[in-house]
Protein backbone atom coordinates (compact mmCIF):
# COMPACT_ATOMS: atom_id res chain seq x y z
CA UNK A 1 0.00 0.00 0.00
CA UNK A 2 2.92 2.30 0.73
CA UNK A 3 3.87 2.10 -2.97
CA UNK A 4 0.56 3.77 -3.87
CA UNK A 5 1.02 6.34 -1.12
CA UNK A 6 4.54 7.08 -2.31
CA UNK A 7 3.32 7.58 -5.88
CA UNK A 8 0.74 10.06 -4.61
CA UNK A 9 3.30 11.77 -2.38
CA UNK A 10 5.64 12.21 -5.35
CA UNK A 11 2.89 13.45 -7.67
CA UNK A 12 3.50 17.00 -8.90
CA UNK A 13 1.69 19.61 -10.94
CA UNK A 14 2.97 22.36 -13.16
CA UNK A 15 1.80 25.60 -11.68
CA UNK A 16 2.00 28.94 -13.40
CA UNK A 17 1.74 31.76 -10.89
CA UNK A 18 1.18 35.23 -12.24
CA UNK A 19 1.49 38.21 -9.95
CA UNK A 20 -1.01 41.01 -10.29
CA UNK A 21 0.72 44.19 -11.56
CA UNK A 22 -0.63 46.09 -8.53
CA UNK A 23 2.04 44.37 -6.42
CA UNK A 24 4.88 45.80 -8.47
CA UNK A 25 6.44 49.18 -9.04
CA UNK A 26 5.91 50.76 -12.42
CA UNK A 27 8.61 49.73 -14.87
CA UNK A 28 9.25 46.34 -13.25
CA UNK A 29 10.40 43.72 -15.76
CA UNK A 30 7.45 41.73 -17.11
CA UNK A 31 9.12 38.38 -16.52
CA UNK A 32 9.25 39.06 -12.79
CA UNK A 33 5.46 38.75 -12.65
CA UNK A 34 5.39 35.12 -13.78
CA UNK A 35 6.64 32.05 -11.96
CA UNK A 36 6.61 28.52 -13.35
CA UNK A 37 7.00 25.97 -10.59
CA UNK A 38 6.43 22.26 -10.02
CA UNK A 39 4.35 21.80 -6.93
CA UNK A 40 3.54 18.52 -5.16
CA UNK A 41 -0.17 17.65 -5.19
CA UNK A 42 0.19 17.03 -1.47
CA UNK A 43 0.99 20.49 -0.16
CA UNK A 44 -0.59 23.95 0.12
CA UNK A 45 -0.11 26.71 -2.43
CA UNK A 46 0.63 29.09 0.41
CA UNK A 47 3.82 27.14 1.22
CA UNK A 48 5.24 28.77 -1.92
CA UNK A 49 4.65 32.32 -0.70
CA UNK A 50 8.22 32.74 0.65
CA UNK A 51 9.51 31.80 -2.84
CA UNK A 52 7.08 34.23 -4.47
CA UNK A 53 7.85 37.11 -2.09
CA UNK A 54 11.55 36.45 -2.53
CA UNK A 55 11.29 36.64 -6.30
CA UNK A 56 9.42 39.93 -6.36
CA UNK A 57 10.74 41.62 -3.20
CA UNK A 58 13.00 44.04 -5.05
CA UNK A 59 10.10 45.24 -7.18
CA UNK A 60 7.28 45.41 -4.63
CA UNK A 61 5.37 48.66 -4.45
CA UNK A 62 4.69 48.16 -0.71
CA UNK A 63 5.82 46.02 2.22
CA UNK A 64 3.49 43.00 2.45
CA UNK A 65 4.78 42.09 5.91
CA UNK A 66 3.72 45.35 7.53
CA UNK A 67 0.78 46.54 5.45
CA UNK A 68 -2.26 45.38 7.45
CA UNK A 69 -4.69 47.17 5.12
CA UNK A 70 -4.10 44.80 2.23
CA UNK A 71 -5.27 41.22 1.83
CA UNK A 72 -3.79 38.66 -0.56
CA UNK A 73 -5.35 35.62 -2.19
CA UNK A 74 -5.14 33.39 -5.25
CA UNK A 75 -7.55 33.35 -8.18
CA UNK A 76 -8.09 31.09 -11.14
CA UNK A 77 -9.92 32.67 -14.09
CA UNK A 78 -10.90 35.57 -11.80
CA UNK A 79 -12.51 33.18 -9.30
CA UNK A 80 -10.95 33.18 -5.81
CA UNK A 81 -9.44 29.82 -4.87
CA UNK A 82 -8.76 28.78 -1.29
CA UNK A 83 -5.19 27.98 -0.27
CA UNK A 84 -6.33 25.75 2.56
CA UNK A 85 -7.02 22.72 0.36
CA UNK A 86 -4.28 20.44 -1.00
CA UNK A 87 -3.02 21.63 -4.38
CA UNK A 88 -4.07 18.35 -6.02
CA UNK A 89 -7.60 18.74 -4.67
CA UNK A 90 -7.85 22.25 -6.11
CA UNK A 91 -6.60 20.94 -9.43
CA UNK A 92 -9.11 18.06 -9.49
CA UNK A 93 -11.95 20.50 -8.97
CA UNK A 94 -10.74 23.06 -11.49
CA UNK A 95 -9.84 20.35 -14.01
CA UNK A 96 -13.56 19.85 -14.67
CA UNK A 97 -13.06 22.73 -17.05
CA UNK A 98 -9.76 21.41 -18.35
CA UNK A 99 -9.73 23.58 -21.45
CA UNK A 100 -8.88 26.53 -19.26
CA UNK A 101 -5.59 24.93 -18.25
CA UNK A 102 -3.98 24.79 -21.64
CA UNK A 103 -2.87 27.52 -23.96
CA UNK A 104 -3.77 27.42 -27.62
CA UNK A 105 -0.13 26.71 -28.43
CA UNK A 106 0.05 23.87 -25.98
CA UNK A 107 -3.10 22.39 -27.47
CA UNK A 108 -1.27 22.07 -30.76
CA UNK A 109 1.54 19.89 -29.45
CA UNK A 110 1.06 16.16 -29.08
CA UNK A 111 1.91 15.85 -25.39
CA UNK A 112 -0.16 18.60 -23.92
CA UNK A 113 1.59 20.24 -21.02
CA UNK A 114 -1.01 21.06 -18.43
CA UNK A 115 -0.62 24.01 -16.13
CA UNK A 116 -2.62 25.00 -13.12
CA UNK A 117 -2.79 28.74 -13.73
CA UNK A 118 -3.19 30.88 -10.66
CA UNK A 119 -3.08 34.59 -10.16
CA UNK A 120 -1.92 36.26 -6.96
CA UNK A 121 -4.08 39.29 -6.27
CA UNK A 122 -4.70 41.76 -3.47
CA UNK A 123 -7.46 44.03 -2.26
CA UNK A 124 -8.70 46.12 0.65
CA UNK A 125 -11.30 43.49 1.50
CA UNK A 126 -11.49 39.77 0.97
CA UNK A 127 -13.82 37.49 -0.96
CA UNK A 128 -16.09 36.12 1.79
CA UNK A 129 -14.99 32.49 1.56
CA UNK A 130 -11.25 33.04 1.46
CA UNK A 131 -8.80 32.84 4.34
CA UNK A 132 -6.27 35.59 3.64
CA UNK A 133 -2.64 34.70 3.00
CA UNK A 134 -0.84 35.94 6.11
CA UNK A 135 2.75 37.05 6.47
CA UNK A 136 3.12 34.54 9.32
CA UNK A 137 5.31 31.58 8.42
CA UNK A 138 3.29 29.30 10.69
CA UNK A 139 -0.11 29.99 9.13
CA UNK A 140 -0.21 26.83 7.02
CA UNK A 141 1.33 24.65 9.73
CA UNK A 142 -1.26 25.74 12.32
CA UNK A 143 -4.14 25.21 9.92
CA UNK A 144 -2.82 21.79 8.85
CA UNK A 145 -2.31 20.62 12.43
CA UNK A 146 -5.86 21.67 13.24
CA UNK A 147 -7.04 19.56 10.28
CA UNK A 148 -5.16 16.56 11.66
CA UNK A 149 -6.76 17.12 15.10
CA UNK A 150 -10.16 16.87 13.44
CA UNK A 151 -9.07 13.80 11.51
CA UNK A 152 -7.80 12.15 14.68
CA UNK A 153 -11.11 12.87 16.40
CA UNK A 154 -13.18 11.58 13.48
CA UNK A 155 -11.14 8.37 13.22
CA UNK A 156 -10.66 7.58 16.89
CA UNK A 157 -13.30 9.53 18.82
CA UNK A 158 -10.64 11.51 20.66
CA UNK A 159 -7.63 13.73 19.92
CA UNK A 160 -5.43 11.66 22.23
CA UNK A 161 -3.27 10.13 19.48
CA UNK A 162 -2.27 13.48 18.00
CA UNK A 163 -2.00 15.25 21.34
CA UNK A 164 0.38 12.50 22.50
CA UNK A 165 2.91 13.39 19.82
CA UNK A 166 6.05 14.92 21.31
CA UNK A 167 7.08 18.43 20.27
CA UNK A 168 9.84 16.88 18.17
CA UNK A 169 7.43 14.50 16.46
CA UNK A 170 4.99 17.34 15.71
CA UNK A 171 7.83 19.35 14.20
CA UNK A 172 9.05 16.35 12.24
CA UNK A 173 5.51 15.77 10.94
CA UNK A 174 5.14 19.25 9.43
CA UNK A 175 8.83 19.17 8.44
CA UNK A 176 8.12 16.05 6.37
CA UNK A 177 5.61 18.06 4.29
CA UNK A 178 8.07 20.86 3.68
CA UNK A 179 11.13 18.70 3.01
CA UNK A 180 9.06 16.01 1.21
CA UNK A 181 10.26 13.26 3.54
CA UNK A 182 7.84 10.40 2.84
CA UNK A 183 9.19 8.02 5.50
CA UNK A 184 8.80 10.58 8.29
CA UNK A 185 5.31 11.46 7.09
CA UNK A 186 4.16 7.82 7.05
CA UNK A 187 5.78 7.08 10.40
CA UNK A 188 3.93 9.86 12.21
CA UNK A 189 0.64 9.78 10.32
CA UNK A 190 0.40 6.05 11.14
CA UNK A 191 0.48 6.94 14.85
CA UNK A 192 -2.68 8.99 14.38
CA UNK A 193 -4.47 6.61 12.04
CA UNK A 194 -6.65 3.69 12.99
CA UNK A 195 -7.16 0.32 11.32
CA UNK A 196 -10.71 0.27 12.75
CA UNK A 197 -11.93 3.85 12.38
CA UNK A 198 -15.22 5.03 13.90
CA UNK A 199 -15.85 7.39 11.00
CA UNK A 200 -14.05 8.37 7.80
CA UNK A 201 -12.81 11.97 7.44
CA UNK A 202 -14.39 12.81 4.11
CA UNK A 203 -14.79 16.05 2.20
CA UNK A 204 -16.84 16.24 -0.99
CA UNK A 205 -16.34 19.08 -3.42
CA UNK A 206 -18.35 19.86 -6.48
CA UNK A 207 -17.42 22.47 -9.04
CA UNK A 208 -20.24 24.63 -10.34
CA UNK A 209 -20.45 26.41 -13.64
CA UNK A 210 -20.29 29.70 -11.73
CA UNK A 211 -16.71 28.72 -10.85
CA UNK A 212 -17.50 28.30 -7.16
CA UNK A 213 -17.01 25.12 -5.14
CA UNK A 214 -19.73 23.45 -3.16
CA UNK A 215 -18.21 21.70 -0.17
CA UNK A 216 -19.81 19.15 2.13
CA UNK A 217 -18.43 17.06 4.96
CA UNK A 218 -20.72 14.09 5.60
CA UNK A 219 -20.34 11.92 8.69
CA UNK A 220 -19.87 8.33 7.54
CA UNK A 221 -20.05 5.77 10.33
CA UNK A 222 -17.80 2.72 10.00
CA UNK A 223 -18.99 0.92 13.12
CA UNK A 224 -19.65 -2.67 12.08
CA UNK A 225 -19.83 -1.82 8.38
CA UNK A 226 -17.47 -1.44 5.44
CA UNK A 227 -19.51 0.45 2.82
CA UNK A 228 -18.73 0.96 -0.84
CA UNK A 229 -19.10 4.41 -2.38
CA UNK A 230 -22.39 3.19 -3.88
CA UNK A 231 -23.67 2.36 -0.38
CA UNK A 232 -23.12 5.97 0.71
CA UNK A 233 -24.18 7.56 -2.58
CA UNK A 234 -26.85 9.57 -0.76
CA UNK A 235 -24.21 11.14 1.49
CA UNK A 236 -21.88 11.91 -1.40
CA UNK A 237 -24.41 13.42 -3.79
CA UNK A 238 -26.47 16.46 -2.96
CA UNK A 239 -30.02 15.20 -3.42
CA UNK A 240 -31.36 18.73 -2.95
CA UNK A 241 -29.65 19.73 -6.18
CA UNK A 242 -31.12 16.72 -7.98
CA UNK A 243 -27.76 15.17 -8.88
CA UNK A 244 -27.60 11.42 -9.34
CA UNK A 245 -24.64 9.10 -9.70
CA UNK A 246 -25.01 8.82 -13.48
CA UNK A 247 -24.35 12.54 -13.91
CA UNK A 248 -20.96 12.70 -12.22
CA UNK A 249 -17.55 11.09 -12.16
CA UNK A 250 -16.00 10.45 -8.77
CA UNK A 251 -12.43 11.76 -8.80
CA UNK A 252 -9.92 11.26 -6.04
CA UNK A 253 -6.23 12.17 -6.32
CA UNK A 254 -6.76 12.82 -10.02
CA UNK A 255 -8.07 9.26 -10.57
CA UNK A 256 -11.58 8.23 -11.60
CA UNK A 257 -12.92 5.97 -8.86
CA UNK A 258 -15.54 3.24 -9.49
CA UNK A 259 -18.65 3.35 -7.30
CA UNK A 260 -18.06 -0.22 -6.08
CA UNK A 261 -14.79 0.77 -4.34
CA UNK A 262 -14.77 0.22 -0.57
CA UNK A 263 -14.62 3.50 1.31
CA UNK A 264 -12.03 2.33 3.81
CA UNK A 265 -9.73 1.04 1.04
CA UNK A 266 -10.08 4.34 -0.72
CA UNK A 267 -9.32 6.24 2.48
CA UNK A 268 -6.29 4.22 3.43
CA UNK A 269 -4.76 4.45 -0.05
CA UNK A 270 -5.77 7.86 -1.33
CA UNK A 271 -6.21 10.18 1.64
CA UNK A 272 -4.53 13.57 1.41
CA UNK A 273 -1.63 14.91 3.42
CA UNK A 274 -4.03 16.63 5.86
CA UNK A 275 -5.64 13.28 6.71
CA UNK A 276 -8.92 13.90 4.85
CA UNK A 277 -10.18 11.91 1.89
CA UNK A 278 -11.25 14.41 -0.78
CA UNK A 279 -13.76 13.32 -3.38
CA UNK A 280 -14.38 15.61 -6.30
CA UNK A 281 -17.56 15.24 -8.31
CA UNK A 282 -16.96 16.15 -11.91
CA UNK A 283 -19.94 16.51 -14.24
CA UNK A 284 -20.02 13.98 -17.06
CA UNK A 285 -20.39 15.84 -20.31
CA UNK A 286 -23.88 15.22 -21.66
CA UNK A 287 -25.17 14.00 -18.27
CA UNK A 288 -28.82 14.88 -17.67
CA UNK A 289 -28.23 17.28 -14.81
CA UNK A 290 -24.54 17.83 -15.13
CA UNK A 291 -24.54 20.56 -17.69
CA UNK A 292 -27.44 22.53 -16.29
CA UNK A 293 -27.00 22.32 -12.54
CA UNK A 294 -23.38 21.77 -11.59
CA UNK B 1 -19.38 15.83 24.74
CA UNK B 2 -23.05 16.62 24.27
CA UNK B 3 -25.36 14.82 21.83
CA UNK B 4 -26.77 17.04 19.10
CA UNK B 5 -30.42 16.81 20.20
CA UNK B 6 -29.50 17.66 23.79
CA UNK B 7 -27.41 20.63 22.60
CA UNK B 8 -30.28 21.82 20.41
CA UNK B 9 -32.75 21.72 23.26
CA UNK B 10 -30.33 23.45 25.69
CA UNK B 11 -29.67 26.18 23.11
CA UNK B 12 -33.40 26.86 22.85
CA UNK B 13 -33.66 26.99 26.68
CA UNK B 14 -30.73 29.37 26.87
CA UNK B 15 -32.33 31.63 24.28
CA UNK B 16 -35.67 31.52 26.11
CA UNK B 17 -33.95 32.36 29.41
CA UNK B 18 -33.20 35.88 28.02
CA UNK B 19 -29.66 35.63 29.37
CA UNK B 20 -28.29 37.10 26.13
CA UNK B 21 -31.08 39.66 25.72
CA UNK B 22 -30.26 40.99 29.19
CA UNK B 23 -26.50 41.14 28.60
CA UNK B 24 -25.26 44.72 28.60
CA UNK B 25 -22.94 44.09 25.63
CA UNK B 26 -25.59 42.45 23.49
CA UNK B 27 -27.15 44.52 20.71
CA UNK B 28 -28.92 41.73 18.89
CA UNK B 29 -29.76 38.05 19.37
CA UNK B 30 -30.96 35.84 16.56
CA UNK B 31 -31.76 32.15 16.86
CA UNK B 32 -31.27 30.50 13.48
CA UNK B 33 -32.90 27.09 13.59
CA UNK B 34 -32.17 26.29 9.95
CA UNK B 35 -28.45 26.90 10.37
CA UNK B 36 -28.27 25.34 13.81
CA UNK B 37 -26.98 28.38 15.60
CA UNK B 38 -27.44 31.49 17.66
CA UNK B 39 -26.00 34.76 16.40
CA UNK B 40 -25.03 37.51 18.84
CA UNK B 41 -24.01 41.04 17.91
CA UNK B 42 -22.04 42.68 20.70
CA UNK B 43 -20.58 46.08 21.40
CA UNK B 44 -16.88 45.77 22.19
CA UNK B 45 -15.69 45.94 25.78
CA UNK B 46 -13.41 48.83 26.74
CA UNK B 47 -10.49 46.43 27.12
CA UNK B 48 -11.06 44.98 23.66
CA UNK B 49 -11.29 48.45 22.17
CA UNK B 50 -8.01 49.40 23.86
CA UNK B 51 -6.28 46.23 22.64
CA UNK B 52 -7.45 46.88 19.09
CA UNK B 53 -6.15 50.43 19.15
CA UNK B 54 -2.82 49.31 20.63
CA UNK B 55 -2.22 46.21 18.48
CA UNK B 56 -3.95 47.05 15.21
CA UNK B 57 -4.30 50.82 15.41
CA UNK B 58 -7.96 50.44 14.50
CA UNK B 59 -11.34 51.19 16.01
CA UNK B 60 -13.70 48.29 16.71
CA UNK B 61 -17.33 48.63 15.69
CA UNK B 62 -18.86 45.35 16.86
CA UNK B 63 -18.24 41.68 17.53
CA UNK B 64 -20.23 38.79 16.13
CA UNK B 65 -20.43 35.50 17.98
CA UNK B 66 -22.04 32.46 16.44
CA UNK B 67 -22.88 29.61 18.80
CA UNK B 68 -23.22 26.41 16.82
CA UNK B 69 -22.52 22.68 17.03
CA UNK B 70 -19.56 20.69 15.78
CA UNK B 71 -20.65 17.34 14.41
CA UNK B 72 -16.99 16.33 14.26
CA UNK B 73 -16.37 16.81 17.97
CA UNK B 74 -19.98 16.52 19.19
CA UNK B 75 -19.40 19.71 21.12
CA UNK B 76 -20.70 23.28 21.10
CA UNK B 77 -18.62 25.41 18.76
CA UNK B 78 -17.99 29.13 19.14
CA UNK B 79 -17.28 31.22 16.04
CA UNK B 80 -16.21 34.85 16.11
CA UNK B 81 -15.84 37.77 13.74
CA UNK B 82 -14.82 41.31 14.58
CA UNK B 83 -15.65 44.41 12.57
CA UNK B 84 -13.73 47.65 12.48
CA UNK B 85 -15.18 51.12 12.00
CA UNK B 86 -13.79 53.02 9.05
CA UNK B 87 -14.47 56.14 7.16
CA UNK B 88 -13.77 56.32 3.46
CA UNK B 89 -14.22 59.71 1.79
CA UNK B 90 -16.25 60.75 4.82
CA UNK B 91 -18.61 57.79 4.50
CA UNK B 92 -18.71 55.65 7.64
CA UNK B 93 -18.52 51.91 7.06
CA UNK B 94 -17.68 48.67 8.81
CA UNK B 95 -15.09 46.20 7.59
CA UNK B 96 -14.24 42.66 8.62
CA UNK B 97 -10.97 42.51 10.56
CA UNK B 98 -8.72 39.46 10.34
CA UNK B 99 -5.78 40.12 12.67
CA UNK B 100 -3.03 37.50 12.70
CA UNK B 101 -2.74 37.41 16.49
CA UNK B 102 -6.41 37.29 17.44
CA UNK B 103 -5.66 35.61 20.79
CA UNK B 104 -3.65 38.63 22.01
CA UNK B 105 -6.29 41.02 20.79
CA UNK B 106 -9.00 39.16 22.71
CA UNK B 107 -6.63 38.62 25.64
CA UNK B 108 -7.29 34.87 25.71
CA UNK B 109 -3.73 33.61 25.19
CA UNK B 110 -3.22 30.30 26.96
CA UNK B 111 -6.96 29.98 27.63
CA UNK B 112 -8.33 29.20 24.19
CA UNK B 113 -6.88 28.31 20.80
CA UNK B 114 -8.38 30.12 17.83
CA UNK B 115 -7.90 29.61 14.14
CA UNK B 116 -9.36 30.98 10.92
CA UNK B 117 -11.61 28.56 9.16
CA UNK B 118 -14.20 28.47 6.40
CA UNK B 119 -17.53 27.26 7.79
CA UNK B 120 -19.39 24.91 5.48
CA UNK B 121 -22.81 25.49 7.11
CA UNK B 122 -22.45 29.26 6.75
CA UNK B 123 -21.91 29.34 2.98
CA UNK B 124 -18.18 28.80 3.43
CA UNK B 125 -17.71 32.18 5.11
CA UNK B 126 -14.54 32.87 7.10
CA UNK B 127 -14.72 32.93 10.92
CA UNK B 128 -12.33 32.48 13.80
CA UNK B 129 -13.25 29.27 15.56
CA UNK B 130 -12.48 28.42 19.18
CA UNK B 131 -10.97 24.97 18.81
CA UNK B 132 -13.39 22.63 20.58
CA UNK B 133 -11.26 19.50 21.02
CA UNK B 134 -10.68 20.01 24.78
CA UNK B 135 -14.21 21.20 25.53
CA UNK B 136 -15.36 18.29 27.67
CA UNK B 137 -12.22 18.57 29.84
CA UNK B 138 -12.79 22.30 30.27
CA UNK B 139 -16.54 22.14 30.86
CA UNK B 140 -16.77 18.74 32.56
CA UNK B 141 -19.09 16.13 31.10
CA UNK B 142 -20.33 14.06 34.02
CA UNK B 143 -23.74 12.68 33.15
CA UNK B 144 -25.50 14.04 36.27
CA UNK B 145 -24.63 17.62 35.25
CA UNK B 146 -25.49 17.20 31.55
CA UNK B 147 -28.59 19.42 31.81
CA UNK B 148 -26.38 22.48 32.45
CA UNK B 149 -23.63 21.61 29.93
CA UNK B 150 -24.34 24.45 27.51
CA UNK B 151 -24.87 27.02 30.26
CA UNK B 152 -21.45 26.12 31.73
CA UNK B 153 -19.91 26.20 28.27
CA UNK B 154 -21.29 29.71 27.68
CA UNK B 155 -19.93 30.88 31.05
CA UNK B 156 -16.43 29.65 30.18
CA UNK B 157 -16.19 30.20 26.43
CA UNK B 158 -17.98 33.59 26.35
CA UNK B 159 -18.55 35.31 29.69
CA UNK B 160 -15.16 34.40 31.18
CA UNK B 161 -13.34 36.73 28.78
CA UNK B 162 -16.08 39.22 27.81
CA UNK B 163 -17.61 39.60 31.27
CA UNK B 164 -21.31 39.60 32.08
CA UNK B 165 -23.32 42.49 33.36
CA UNK B 166 -27.09 42.92 33.10
CA UNK B 167 -28.26 45.73 30.85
Amino acid sequence: MNDIKQLLWNGELNVLVSIDPSFLMKGSPREIAVLRIRVPRETYLVNYMPLIWNKIKSFLSFDPLTDSEKYFWFEHNKTPIPWNYPVGVLFDCLAGKSATFTTSFENQVKDVLTFLRIHLVMGDSLPPTIIPIASSKTQAEKFWFHQWKQVCFILNGSSKAIMSLSVNEARKFWGSVITRNFQDFIEISNKISSSRPRHIPLIIQTSRTSGTFRISQPTISMTGVNPTLKDIEGDILDVKEGINGNDVMVICQGIEIPWHMLLYDLYSKLRSFDGFLYITLVPIKGGDKASSEL
Amino acid sequence: MIPYQEWHSQLQSLYDSQIFHNWALCQDVHLNDEKDGLLLRLIPTRQLQKNTERIENKLLNHIELYLTYSKVYNEPLLLLRIWEEKSIDGIPMTKLMLPTDIESLLDVQGKFQLGLDTIINLEGSVWYSFHPCDTSCIVGDQAEFMSTYLRRWVSIFIFSWLGYEDS
